[in-house]
This record gives C-alpha cells, structure tokens and sequence, in this order.
C-alpha cells in the first residue's frame, strides 16, 4: 500500500535531551555547521535548565524539526516555487531554484527552514528520504540511543506508529495553526 | 584515461572511550577516509547504540590539533616550544633517559601514570613494559584515584568490588546487569546521573518504567535524569550516609526488614564484644581464639558457633563467657536509632515525611533496585555512603534476587589477561594516583624520575600548582603519548602522537555481556602510532623486546581465549556473547566472597577507625558546619555533562558548537546576593586557588551550592581551571586512597576580565 504521508513520534519521557539525533542529522546530511533537529529545553532560559523554583522544578527536552505538514505555510509562502511536497508527504526544498530569500523561514511556525549562508539556500529534514528509498529508516531514528523516536506512515490507522499516537494521546506544536503537522510528541 | 577506482568499506569497530557503554559501530570508509559512523548491530537488538560522542569521534580522528609528529621540547616545561624529531630520535632519547636513571635510581624510578582514555588491551602495552622493567605503575585498576570507594565499599561488604575480579571466571562483581532493572518494581537511582553519562542505561530504566516501575532520582541537583524521576528527592550534598540511617531506622522502627536474610546471609547476628568492638569468636582448647564468630542460640539460651547454630538472635544484649556482647544488628539498631526523622531533615534537608514514605517503599515494593555510579564517591567518607546504601539493599534482603540489589553501567567482565599485564608473574610496583603527589616530590617511599604518560590526562586529578610546582621538577624526564597536546603533554620533555581508535586494532570489553573487537578502519594518520607500536619499539631499544615479538592480532587472539571465542569469530560475528545466564544477578546462589561468607555490613577492618558501621559523619570540608564555611560558604560540585568522558571531547568541535564554553552555574538565591548576573565574569576561589569563568543562573542548582561541568582544560577558562580549588587529602580509613573533590568549598564574586 503507498504511504501517502510518513510522519515521526517523539516520546518526550524518553528524551533525554543528549542531542545524538542532532549530531546523528548533522552527519548523515553533511551539514558543516548546524543541524536540522534543534534539541531545546523546555523549561528555563538556557540548556538544561529547569523553570520554577528550587525544589519546586519541572524541565523536559523537545527536538524539533520540520513537522512535514498536511498544510504547510512554508510551501505557497516561497516565490520560486522551491518547496515541493512529495507523494509520500515529505516537505523538500529543491535548491537550484531556492534563492535563500528566507520567505519559508518567515511563514514557518515552527522554526524549521534553516538559512545556510554559504550555500544561499534554505535547508531542513527530509526524513533522510535518500534513506527511506533504500528501505532504511530516518538516520536520527537509527541513533536515539532510548528509543525515543518513532518513524511510520502516519495516513495509515493500523500502522504501528499511529497506534503509539492514539495510544501515548500524542500531541502536535501549534495546532491552531492549521498546519496539520507529522511530526508528533508524546508528552512527558 | 583510467580514473582511480574509488573503494567504499563499512568496518565494525567500537567506540572507546571509558563512559564504559562499548557501543559497537560501524565505520564508513570512502577511500581511506572516515566519512560517517553509525551504531552496529547486536544479537540483543537493546544494544544497537550510540551516542552524540560516539558520533563525533569523526570530527575527533580529523581534529586540525591532532598532534603529527613526534615532539621534542626546546623552552622551558610548559613554555609551548617543540622541534619536531624523528620517531628513531624518539625511541632514542626515551631508551637513554630510561637506562640512565635506571642505572642511577633503580628500576622503580620509572614509572608509568596510565589514564582510562581507551581500555584496549593492547593500548596498555606499556603496563607489560613496567612489569619487563620492574618499574612503578600509577593507577592501575583501583589506584586510579577517583572512582575506588564504592569499589571497595562492596569489597568490605559481599567480598568482592563492584566491577570484575580477574582471579575468577565468570566473576562479575557485586552489580548486576543494567537490562535486570526490567525485573525491578521500584528503580533508585542514587548520586548518579545516566541520562547523561550512561545514557543507554536510560533506555532499559524506561522499558522497566513502561511496565510500571516506579523512578526515584536522589541528588541536589535536578538534573536530566532526576527530571525524568517520579519522585525526585533533593539532598544536602554530602549527606546521604544520613539519609540511609534515617530509612535503616524507619525500616527497622517499622520492622519491614527481611529477618529470614539478615539472619541467615549477613553478619546481623554475629555477636560483638562491647570492649574491642570485634566480633566475638569462639576460644579453642588453647584458649585461642578460632575463626568461628559466635551467634546468640534463644532456645539454648547461650553463645553457640554460627556456623552450628539452629537459630540466632538478631537483637538483644548478651553476656557470653564473661563477655558483654550484642548482635551486630542490634549496633546497627542503636546507630541507626539516633537517626530519627527530625535530625535527617535538619541534616540532609529532607522533609520527614519524604523520608518515611520513600523508607516504606523501598522496604516493601520489592524487588528494588538502585542505580548507582560515582556522584557519591567524590566525598572524602563515600565509601562510608555506598556502606549504608549496601546495608539498605541487605537489611531489606534485596541482595541475590532478580530485580534487586544494584547496578552500575554495564558490569564489565575478564579477557584472559593476567599473562599479558604481568608476563612470566613480573610485576611493577604499583603506586596509587593519589599518593603519587607525596611520592614523586618527597621520594618517598622511593625516588621516581622518569614518568612515560599514557591513555590519561592527569591534570584533571587536581591542582594544576601543585603539579607545576611540587611533581614536575622533581622528575626528569617526561613523556607523554597522546592525540592532542592536553595540559599534561604541554608540560612533557617528549611528545608522542597515538593514533585513535580506528586507526588500529585492539580488544575490549561490552557492553555486557560481549566481547567485540576494535578493528582498524583507517591507516594511522600523520606519524601517529599505536600505545602498542611505541611500546614494542622502546622494549627492543631496552633490550626486552623478546617480551614483544609477537604481532598485535596474535596477542589478541590468546587475550580472547575466553569460553569458545577466537580472533575469527570475532571478525566474522562482531560481536560475541558470554556463556552467561542473563540478565546477570550477582549473589543469586547466597555466596559471599567476604571472611564470614554472609554480607558484612558490619565491617571488623574499620573498628580501627571507628567505623565498623556505615557512621555518618560530616563532610571533611563541604559543609555548612565547617568553620572554613564562613569564608568560603559555598559548596562546589563538578558534576559530568553528556559531552565530555573526564577530559576527553572537550576539545572536539562538533560538541563545541552545541555547549561552547564552560559556566558557574548558581542558583538565582546566591547570584542575587553577590549581585551576579546572566553571563557575567566570576571569579569562584579558594585559598588553594582561582578560576575565572562567566556564570549562568540557575534555579537546578540547589542553593548554597556552585557547580562547574567536569572535563573543561585549563585553556577554555579565563583563568585557572576547576581542580585548582580542589584538595588532595588522603582519608586514612581507605584501604585504597581516594580524590574527595566535591568535598570543598568555594566563594564567588564578580570579576573582570585582566
């Protein structure tokens, strides 16, 4: 059966925040500097750094990344028509025609272009689509060394990846924003 | 035109460095060159793994700082002025410096400090050297320095230290195997934080969280892995042995104590001598005394051996032959009963009722576990904390039974080895880490001239000063064999360059229960060579190279010569499993390797310094009570981030980009106090020292005390560098001397930059 769109689970109890699937992204895709997973702590102002007052603490880890939405803003938002999604419902930036004018970067909520100077262009996750044609799973998913990333057909009901999202009553960033997102988290 | 074909080999490795999590990789190589890792698969798919370190170990092997060729210095130490030499000059000049002072001081002068950066097999080569050689070994096994107290807390206690004993087969030590957590209904984690330094002990802990185990994380700071605890119980640093007496007393007050175990596997009713505080023993026809310590018989109403004893009072106070005595249970009692909920809270600051209810539980959701490493072992009386954490698990009768008792990362396990360390039953003298800063500037108990650095940074251990001042002058000649040019190389008379990891093939251990081998992937870049190449090459100059005449795979092979295991299976397997029951439990079968044979909480070797019970005791220097404290009121911790191994990794640029430099963290309370903002410039001192470095509030921290990541160099602060504010006193009741860094204080002020 075609996957009409694939879509990631994070487990935010299982997150521990160790940025293996940022460095995991990074290398897989070649990156000099950056990563396409953002690993941010949600809780005080800086890395690992927990919001409230002693001992009264609560903290979490969040990786973020492009959410692939069903109805991205990114997309009609680039005037060169760079930003394409594919039928299996990757959001991919084809960069001989992306100018790098940040148009995408402006429209997304979800802080998921990344603007790389040297190259002029706007880059994010492709769910390691060059992966996924040879049968393998997304690079970052490979790594997560607690099993915190989950990576399937979300269009599918019986998928195993929709039912941990039923089951674990995953949740999605911004939801009025309309977007329909992918990319889902089960809380802490 | 014929272009070059291009080669593309994927090699299974494994990564070195000793967080002691082994993850086996899978080393991409496109024509010659490393382009890209990724964790290697295991028969137990659990252990396909790897970390963001493991993942950067490429940008590590091409690192611009890698040092290239062998470096000899022209300034003054530590001045920074080399002349490149060739590796024969090399060989050279270490052969002559080493027969001279030989020839001058003896054998012993030459020593060896051996660090924990890899723990390949053949990378100890030089420990086979100072055994030819008969020289002095720093830091062999526990003399490393750091990590020792719990080790020998478990030694004291069920007569084994926690990780393997290489005199037994199959002897794992006292923990058991991390996946066993997945039997446990409660799981404490205690002084340690896996989340970030053992993080793959993490996903086994939420696989048995999914089942329904319950996670308590005790620490003072809210670290990762205590925002992931069901209950996170903060504690004044230092006092946890305090927290243990107040649960020991609940426990027993509440008599949820496991009396079946305490009587028939512990030392609980071993009657003791109320005059010497030894056990007491039965007196042979001589009237000597024999080994058989006597039990209290109830239903004979007198003192009968244990060993033929029917039944034994686990309390009470007796009078046997003349001699007053009670059960060690009852001193444990009567120490403990000091310990009431009002004085641990005023103590530890943990409220009575966290206290009671966490007693409770521990006592009766069985089985429990605890999760532990070395955040208690920092403490000048840790081993006395591990003590009263065994006694918990004992008392409670957690001990031998799946789910129980405790686990470490994974439990490390034998090579067949002693051949190769200790070649025809030739030791070294071996030195303790520790004492080496009286021995090397005093000579005693014997000079040491010459020190051959391998695998370690020293610097890390303590006051940079101190080392500058006191232990380098009075050496002559220093070589240090490393990748980059660490503070300890910046101080050496000759620089090596080693190759990494996956430039040369060696033989490790784990994650348990494995066994992989670390092949080569790449050539040796630059003039870079094995710890193993240097040490054949200066063995022959010495004129032992007949100790070395063999090559590195076929000492491998005699190395893994371990149940059904050869250097081929290992090739063609990767990774190869123990013949072992797992998950592993330690002491399934009720059998102590202690004096007694039963668990000995109470402990005859520390009577002499009055600590045959797990006492609490105050931190020798980081608390509150202290006088010093009046000056310096802040306690300073250095607790391990997820991006270093000690110092390894500081350097490395893919984990700069995400953590750039080291901070002060403080909490907001004492920043406020001392006008200390976001970022600002600090200075945090003592009278052994300074270090400048910027601060960042933070409300984890818990108030009164300071914290500063482990691992940074010297070079990344504005001035100075965390150990020196840290001490080098040597607690006389270890067997095995220990570094007590956390036990310090500290004051902060505001600063700027010079």
């Amino acid at each position: 059966m075609l996957v009409k769109q694939y879509g990631l689970v994070f487990d935010l109890l299982r997150c521990i925040g160790c940025h293996t699937c940022s460095l995991a992204c990074k290398i897989e895709n070649g990156l000099d500097r950056g990563s396409w997973i953002i690993v941010q702590t949600i809780g005080g102002k800086h890395m690992d750094m927990p919001s409230g007052k002693y001992p009264e603490l609560s903290m979490h880890y969040r990786p973020e990344v492009c959410n692939h939405c069903q109805n991205p803003l990114c997309l009609p938002a680039c005037p060169t028509d760079a930003i394409s999604k594919t039928d299996e419902g990757i959001i991919l930036v084809d960069y001989e025609t992306c100018t790098g004018c940040g148009e995408c970067v402006d429209a997304c909520p979800y802080d998921a272009p990344k603007l790389d100077n040297t190259k002029g262009v706007a880059m994010m996750c492709t769910l390691c689509a060059h992966r996924l044609e040879k049968g393998l799973e997304p690079f970052c998913v490979k790594c997560c060394p607690t099993n915190a990333i989950h990576f399937g057909a979300i269009d599918k009901p019986e998928s195993e990846i929709s039912k941990l999202i039923r089951v674990k009553k995953a949740e999605v960033r911004a939801p009025e924003k309309k977007t329909r997102p992918s990319v889902f988290y089960i809380p802490q | 035109m014929s272009r070059r074909q291009s080669s593309y080999q994927t090699i299974r490795t494994f990564c070195p460095p000793h967080c002691l999590m082994s993850c086996g990789i899978l080393a991409h190589v496109k024509n010659g060159k490393l382009v890209k890792i990724e964790p290697a698969n295991f028969p137990d798919p659990r252990f396909n793994r790897i970390c963001l370190k493991g993942l950067s170990q490429i940008s590590q092997v091409y690192h611009q700082d890698r040092i290239k060729h062998p470096l000899k210095r022209v300034g003054k130490r530590g001045e920074g002025k080399w002349n490149q030499i060739t590796w024969d000059a090399a060989f050279d000049l270490i052969s002559s410096q080493f027969q001279r002072i030989i020839r001058d001081y003896g054998s012993t002068a030459v020593a060896w400090f051996k660090g924990a950066g890899t723990f390949g097999r053949l990378s100890d080569a030089p420990k086979r050297l100072a055994s030819v050689l008969q020289g002095t070994l720093i830091g062999e096994g526990m003399g490393d320095g750091i990590d020792t107290t719990g080790p020998q807390a478990s030694l004291d206690t069920f007569g084994t230290a926690w990780w393997a004993s290489p005199t037994e087969k199959y002897h794992y030590g006292g923990s058991n195997e991390v996946a066993d957590c997945l039997n446990s209904r409660l799981i404490v984690i205690w002084g340690a934080n896996f989340a970030e330094t053992a993080p793959h002990n993490m996903r086994f802990i939420f696989d048995a969280m999914e089942k329904g185990a319950k996670l308590v994380v005790i620490d003072p700071r809210f670290s990762p892995t205590a925002s992931k605890a069901d209950t996170w119980i903060p504690i004044r640093p230092g006092t946890d042995t305090c927290l243990a007496l107040g649960l020991l007393n609940i426990i027993i007050s509440e008599g949820l104590y496991d009396k079946e175990f305490l009587t028939n596997y512990t030392v609980g009713p071993f009657l003791v001598r109320d005059d010497t505080r030894f056990f007491l023993r039965e007196e042979n026809e001589n009237g000597q005394e024999s080994q058989n310590v006597l039990v209290w018989d109830p239903t004979q109403n007198k003192g009968v051996p244990s060993t033929t004893a029917k039944t034994a009072s686990l309390t009470g106070s007796y009078l046997v032959n003349g001699v007053p005595c009670k059960p060690a249970f009852q001193r444990l009692i009567d120490l403990a009963s000091k310990y009431d909920l009002q004085t641990v809270e005023k103590t530890t600051g943990v409220p009575s009722e966290v206290v009671k209810q966490f007693a409770e539980e521990y006592a009766t959701k069985k089985p429990a576990s605890m999760g532990l490493l070395y955040g208690l072992d920092r403490w000048y009386f840790g081993n006395l904390t591990y003590r009263s954490l065994f006694t918990l698990m004992s008392i409670t009768g957690q001990i031998g039974i799946k789910g129980g008792g405790f686990f470490l990362s994974d439990p490390t396990h034998c090579l067949n080895e002693e051949w190769w360390g200790f070649p025809d039953g030739k030791k070294p003298k071996f030195l303790d880490a520790l004492r080496m800063y009286d021995a090397i500037p005093n000579g005693e108990p014997y000079p040491i001239k010459a020190l051959w650095v391998y695998r370690g940074n020293f610097f890390r251990h303590s006051n940079a000063n101190r080392i500058i001042d006191e232990i380098l002058p009075a050496l002559d000649f220093i070589v240090v064999a490393d990748r980059f040019l660490t503070q300890t190389a910046q101080y050496a008379d000759l620089v090596l360059p080693v190759c990494s990891s996956f430039e040369t093939t060696d033989i490790q251990v784990g994650p348990f229960p494995y066994v992989q081998l670390q092949q080569k992937a790449i050539d040796p870049l630059y003039e870079s060579k094995s710890d193993f190449e240097i040490t054949v090459e200066v063995a022959k100059r010495l004129g032992v190279g007949d100790y070395f005449n063999q090559s590195a795979e076929e000492y491998i092979e005699q190395l893994v010569n371990i149940d059904s295991i050869t250097l081929n299976r290992l090739k063609e397997e990767g990774a190869i499993a123990l013949e072992v029951t797992r998950p592993h439990v330690s002491f399934l079968d009720k059998h102590f390797l202690t004096p007694s044979g039963r668990v000995e909480f109470y402990v005859e070797r520390g009577v002499e310094f009055g600590q045959e019970l797990p006492i609490y005791i105050e931190p020798e220097e980081g608390s509150p009570q202290n006088q010093l404290a009046k000056k310096y009121p802040l306690i300073f911790l250095q607790s391990h981030s997820r991006f270093h191994v000690h110092t390894s990794f500081a350097n490395n640029p893919d984990l700069l980009e995400i953590n750039p430099e080291p901070y002060v963290e403080i909490n907001p309370v004492d920043a406020k106090k001392r006008n200390i903002t976001d970022d600002d410039l600090v200075a945090v001192f003592n009278d052994r020292g300074e270090v400048k470095l910027k601060a960042r509030l933070n409300e984890g921290i818990r108030p009164g005390v300071v914290d500063i990541h482990h691992g940074w160099w010297a070079k990344q602060f504005d001035k100075g560098s965390y150990q020196d504010l840290t001490h080098e006193k040597i607690n006389p009741a270890l067997a095995i001397p220990n570094f007590s860094y956390f036990d310090c204080l500290v004051e902060i002020k505001k600063t700027r930059r010079v």
